[in-house]
């Protein structure tokens, strides 16, 4: 099959998926034991029957669940995800709203996971079984062992509150209030409309949680590295040559590594999709409004429409992250394409 | 080659993010026309702008509860402080005495004997932020359109029947029923004075159908459309709030230009961020950190008594529980609880407890008459119920830090006794809407008031058709009998006398037992000057200066 | 983390048998083998916790609380004058069985599904697939969230929801296996002599298909751990007062200057998840061939 008709085949597949997922999410979700109303309204509101009518009638309460759930599905055909019983905003807003602020984390952690996961999987496949090999896959191994809520929490008390070499919590200095809004990210905006300073105050707020979630995938990033790597100076061509006595140096960084990419930016899409919805901790630990904060603030509060709307965009990125892969995989291994 | 390959992919990725973050400006869009409106005005003032003086205040307040800042539809307890900030009310009630209703937009106003209606005469000459003329149609617009919106602002208000603009600077108020607690009402900042053709232009209405034809809200989150010191010039959810001074205010440009609240949830950091000097103020700090904020010789710290009740309520239903059903029983768990452990060690001396529901800070309320802890007595009272050998309950809660470890202090008090307790916390909305359901045996939770009137408690406590008194089963005709006549009094000292019968008559039934009854603990630089405790709206931002 | 597993899936020939050099592997490799250690550091402490713990982690003694380190106290006392390293000791009772039902049910239920599926296939293969894939659409922590808030806050529910999440990786991986190896001569010759198809999945087919299982489930027990921690800490798994270590973080971090109370439970998190991690990578270093490249 054609690479385009494949890809049309698996974009036609997520609407089934779609469906799927929020049938099973629906049932999930309301078998909540909980009122909406009190979710909606305040407590002293409960006993205020036009403020309890008004929402009912709103919110489409009094409908029997099953049609409750064709409405959902009809609305987000058009692109609603309904609105959120605590913020009372259309689900689809405040998601757009959180969501640049998760994708810059995400970036930076993605960033730092490739700065040091490439040199050190390079590193140990060269050096492979030696101490070097064995020192980058502890290093790795560390970061995904630390419950990012405790080492946020660490790093923190260290460089922010006792050294006072980074900020602390925050996108953005507390005496800034953020460039204009253009993408929502605040490197890019910055940038954008040339307000510098702006721009250097959130790239410092950046390092921290990106080392703290980026570590998390950096184990990842590293052995995929190493392995890819090995496997390719493994194979003829590299003997090849180093046999016509090219450097190591040469053969590794010009010949080899070329290759030993594919599956490493394979990785780096499940690993971005990964990022986004690994965020959640380290967004609660670093005041970070994103969208994992969105949605834990969902779940404490049992606004359904948002655990739905949040859940669901998590679940597309997956799948659109992995098509993407997929995609790439093909550009870049002729083999597959040709199956 | 391959490196143009892997450009491809970032660019591939970059497109996503692109077309994600293509469907974003409409989000900005709402906050231009406020500044575009603030500008004109400040030209008009022509203040000689200082700016080498920065005059930017920065609290980190913990904002988790804020969802929305339409004074229709907010019924949280950050948006008091919002809107007290950025709108007047007809009446307010100060920090400085917390029993005085004083004139804010009114200047003065009439009440008739039956306290059936209301009527307010303006403070002539105020203008809103927008320059827009504060009339009595203002007023008139904003309570009906609260009431007709149907949110949670409307509960304080359910009581209206009419509002009657009888010239530009008087307005009449017709209630349903007499109620004597209106102009406490008149003081909640959410009933601030909207400016009617700002609202309406953006989506507004104050019709019979507000609440579906209302479309105000998107805009009333970001902005504000008060008279107020501060207008609210951006909302950024679970990030900050800018306010920026209102040039045309009424009572004297504030002496901040420019005031941004940091929404910090966790109180380690907020301590570290005003250590650092990232903030100026910290709403409100944690009872274990006041140390590390006294021993800062850069810092102030103000602790003022908040109204903020913590209760244990128990069912009076034999159903739920046949031995809390008992009030000899309630009594005994009244005993047998060690309140000086939880107030001395656990709040480490920061908080105080009233005898009933009724806070300590409003007239008629003695902490001293306050049951005090005596097992002895209280394993009497069990063998007089009948249960000298204990029974066992479950006790539910909204879960959160400090309900946890009292919780937990709980637990162990009432094993003395010889109760076991079930410790079962909930999500708060699960924990309200399995109480409301009315299944609860035992119940921790909390009560704050929107408006400062004993009635905010005799009401909600004594009734068996509304909130906690239906919630628990409580129905107790000898108070219910006292609850009705406070809501039909005006005389100050005879509310007093009603207020301490209703009190010892709640004592007698124990159907709710005081726990605690917080202080808030502000922190400040030292060079920040004016700030006083509001139990309502927590300080009147415009009193700050340095 | 399981990524790989999947891209690449490794078979395991029955007629190579390489458990014995794997294992031989396994015992050489000084990183697995000081992540063993760790992990049966803390599976002793567990069992011998009333041994171990000075204190009854659950005794209160409000006078003294929050003191800090001493020979009395060796980690502190927490907010209710409770001992910490007591609630420490106490807390390996938790994490670590938790980590280890939920990986072994994903591990034996998920691959029964998924193998059944595979060697079955037709509509029940389908259905299984779909609702598998449904559920693997979700991020873990994600899904797990939003059944741990539905179902409620306590640690028996965080359990069922990390089952509900963790389940399909396994079947994914075992109907793979399965697919690899139902064609062979044996299972066929199986099939002609006229052994029923349980009987043939469930003793030749099965066996042969452990090796990958095994590598996945040594590799998930750190992140199942880490998961639950991560949702006491938010407030959806263990509630107070059990001493579970991620629960204690989340109360430590308000009263942050009281660090005995946020380091010592968060340091048993780290070394427990590292030792699983540490084992787990060298588990797949030896049975997964395809990393195997050391020779």
């Amino acid at each position: 099959m054609s690479l385009a008709g494949h890809l049309f085949r698996r974009i036609l597949l997520i609407i089934p998926m779609i469906i799927g997922i929020t049938l099973v999410l629906f049932i999930v979700t309301h078998a909540i034991p909980v009122n909406p109303l009190v979710v909606i309204l305040n407590e002293k509101s409960l006993e205020n029957p036009e403020a309890v009518r008004s929402a009912t009638e709103k919110w489409g309460l009094d409908k029997p669940l099953p049609v409750q759930y064709l409405i959902y599905l009809r609305n987000l055909a058009q692109g609603d995800m309904g609105t959120s019983f605590k913020t009372k905003n259309p689900v689809v807003d405040d998601l757009r709203d959180f969501l640049p602020a998760t994708i810059e984390l995400a970036l930076g952690s993605l960033l730092f996971a490739l700065i040091l996961g490439l040199p050190l999987g390079i590193l140990a496949a060269v050096k492979n079984g030696r101490f070097v090999d064995k020192v980058s896959l502890v290093v790795s191994l560390i970061g995904a062992s630390m419950p990012p809520f405790w080492s946020g929490l660490m790093v923190l008390f260290v460089f922010y509150y006792k050294l006072g070499w980074l900020p602390g919590p925050g996108r953005i200095d507390s005496r800034l209030t953020g460039p204009e809004h253009i993408t929502g990210l605040f490197l890019v905006d910055s940038v954008l409309t040339s307000d510098w300073v702006s721009f250097w105050s959130s790239l410092q707020h950046l390092i921290l949680p990106s080392v703290i979630l980026g570590w998390f995938t950096l184990a990842l990033i590293t052995r995929i590295t190493r392995s890819s790597l090995l496997e390719v100076l493994s194979l003829d061509y590299i003997r090849t040559a180093r046999g016509k006595g090219l450097r190591e140096r040469t053969v590794v960084l010009e010949h080899a590594l070329r290759n030993a990419m594919i599956p490493v930016i394979t990785v780096m899409g499940l690993a971005f999709a990964g990022l986004i919805s690994g965020a959640i901790m380290t967004e609660t630990i670093f005041a970070w409004p994103g969208v994992g904060r969105y949605e834990v603030e969902a779940s404490i509060n049992l606004d359904y429409p948002a655990i739905m709307g949040t859940t669901l965009l998590f679940a597309v990125i997956y799948m659109i992250f992995n098509i993407l892969v997929d995609i790439s995989y093909a550009l870049f291994d002729p083999r597959i394409r040709e199956q | 080659m391959k490196v143009y390959r892997l450009m491809l992919f970032v660019m591939l990725a970059a497109l996503l993010l692109g077309s994600l973050s293509a469907c974003t400006p409409p989000a900005a869009a709402p906050a231009a026309p406020a500044a575009t409106q603030a500008q004109p005005a400040a030209g008009e003032t022509a203040a000689p702008a200082a700016p080498a003086e920065d005059k930017t205040l920065v609290m980190a307040m913990n904002m988790d509860d804020a969802v929305t800042f339409d004074p229709a539809i907010a019924g949280e307890t950050t948006n008091l402080f919002v809107h007290n900030t950025a709108y007047d009310q007809l009446v307010e009630i100060k920090p400085e005495n917390l029993g005085k209703i004083e004139p804010k937009v009114a200047d003065s106003w009439t009440f008739s004997d039956d306290l059936k209606t209301f009527t307010f005469k303006l403070h002539p000459g105020i203008k809103f932020a927008s320059g827009n003329e504060l009339t009595a149609e203002d007023v008139r617009f904003t309570y009906m359109r609260i009431f007709n919106v149907k949110g949670p602002g409307s509960t304080n208000i359910e009581m209206l029947e009419s509002v009657e603009v009888v010239d530009p600077l008087t307005v009449k108020f017709t209630l349903t029923a007499s109620t004597p607690q209106f102009l406490a009402v008149a003081a909640n900042p959410s009933l601030g004075i909207e400016d009617s053709k700002l609202v309406k232009e953006h989506g507004g209405t104050d019709a019979t159908d507000a609440d579906k034809t209302d479309k105000a809200k998107d805009w009333l989150d970001r902005n504000s459309a008060g008279s107020g010191p501060y207008v609210m010039t951006n909302w950024a959810p679970k990030s900050e709030i800018v306010f920026e001074a209102n040039p045309n205010y009424w009572r004297g440009k504030p002496y901040f230009d420019k005031v941004i609240v940091k929404h910090v949830s966790d109180p380690t950091t907020s301590l570290q961020m005003i250590q650092r000097g990232d903030v100026d103020m910290i709403r409100s700090l944690d009872v274990d950190l006041v140390e590390q904020a006294q021993a800062d010789p850069n810092l102030q710290v103000v602790i003022g008594t908040s109204l903020d009740q913590n209760y244990l309520a128990m069912t009076s239903n034999p159903e739920i529980s046949e031995p809390l059903s008992k009030p000899t029983v309630r009594k005994a768990i009244a005993y047998a609880i060690d309140y000086d452990g939880i107030i001395q060690a656990i709040l480490r001396g920061y908080g105080t407890r009233a005898p009933s529901i009724i806070p300590v800070g409003l007239p008629g309320v003695d902490a001293t008459q306050a049951i005090q802890r005596d097992v002895a007595k209280s394993k009497e009272l069990l063998k007089e119920a009948g249960y000298e050998n204990g029974f066992e309950v479950n006790l539910h809660y909204g879960s959160n830090p400090t309900r946890e470890t009292i919780a937990a202090k709980l637990k162990a008090d009432l094993a003395e006794a010889g109760i076991t307790v079930n410790l079962v916390p909930m999500e708060q909305s699960v924990y309200l809407s399995e109480m409301r359901a009315q299944k609860l045996p035992m119940a921790f939770g909390g009560w704050t008031p929107d408006y400062l009137d004993v009635t905010m408690w005799t009401h909600f406590f004594s009734f068996p058709d509304t909130s906690i008194a239906m919630r628990m089963w409580y129905d107790s005709p000898k108070t219910q009998e006292i609850a009705t006549k406070i809501e039909s009094e005006m005389d100050e000292a005879k509310r007093v006398d009603l207020t301490k019968q209703w009190q010892a008559q709640v004592m007698e039934d124990m159907p709710f037992l005081m726990l605690y009854q917080l202080q808030t603990i502000t922190v400040l630089n030292k060079d920040i000057k004016g700030y006083a405790f509001h139990p309502v709206y927590f300080f009147n931002l415009v009193d700050l200066s340095k | 983390m399981q990524l790989e597993t999947e891209i690449h899936l490794p078979v395991v020939r029955p007629s190579e048998s390489p458990w014995r050099r794997s294992l031989h592997t396994l015992t050489t490799n000084r990183m697995a083998m000081a992540g063993l250690l760790i992990i049966v550091f803390w599976a002793i402490v567990a069992v011998a916790a009333p041994l171990i713990a000075p204190y009854d982690p659950f005794a209160q003694k409000i006078v003294d609380r929050l003191q800090g380190p001493s020979a009395a106290h060796l980690f502190g006392t927490d907010e209710l004058g409770r001992d910490v390293f007591s609630r420490v000791v106490y807390g390996a009772r938790i994490s670590l069985p938790i980590g280890l039902v939920v990986v072994v049910f994903a591990m034996v239920i998920g691959s029964a599904i998924g193998a059944s599926a595979g060697y079955f296939g037709g509509i029940y293969d389908l259905l299984i697939m779909r609702l598998a894939d449904i559920t693997l659409a979700f991020p873990s922590i994600v899904l797990a969230l939003a059944i741990a808030a539905v179902l409620g806050p306590s640690l028996r529910n965080a359990l069922i929801a990390m089952m509900l999440v963790w389940w399909p990786q396994y079947s994914r991986l075992a109907r793979g296996q399965v697919l690899s190896v139902k064609n062979n001569e044996y299972v066929a010759a199986a099939e002609v002599v006229g052994v029923p198809g349980l009987r043939i999945l469930f003793r030749h087919i099965l066996p042969n298909t452990f090796g990958p299982i095994l590598v996945k489930a040594a590799l998930d027990a750190g992140s199942v751990i880490l998961t639950i921690a991560a949702l006491s800490f938010i407030g959806l798994g263990a509630v107070p007062p059990t001493p579970e270590w991620g629960a204690m973080v989340s109360l430590g971090r308000f009263k942050f200057y009281n660090w005995w109370l946020t380091t010592f439970p968060g340091l048993a998190i780290l070394t427990v998840v590292l030792g699983f991690n540490f084992f787990g990578d060298g588990v797949r270093d030896a049975f997964d061939p395809r990393t195997n490249t050391k020779a």
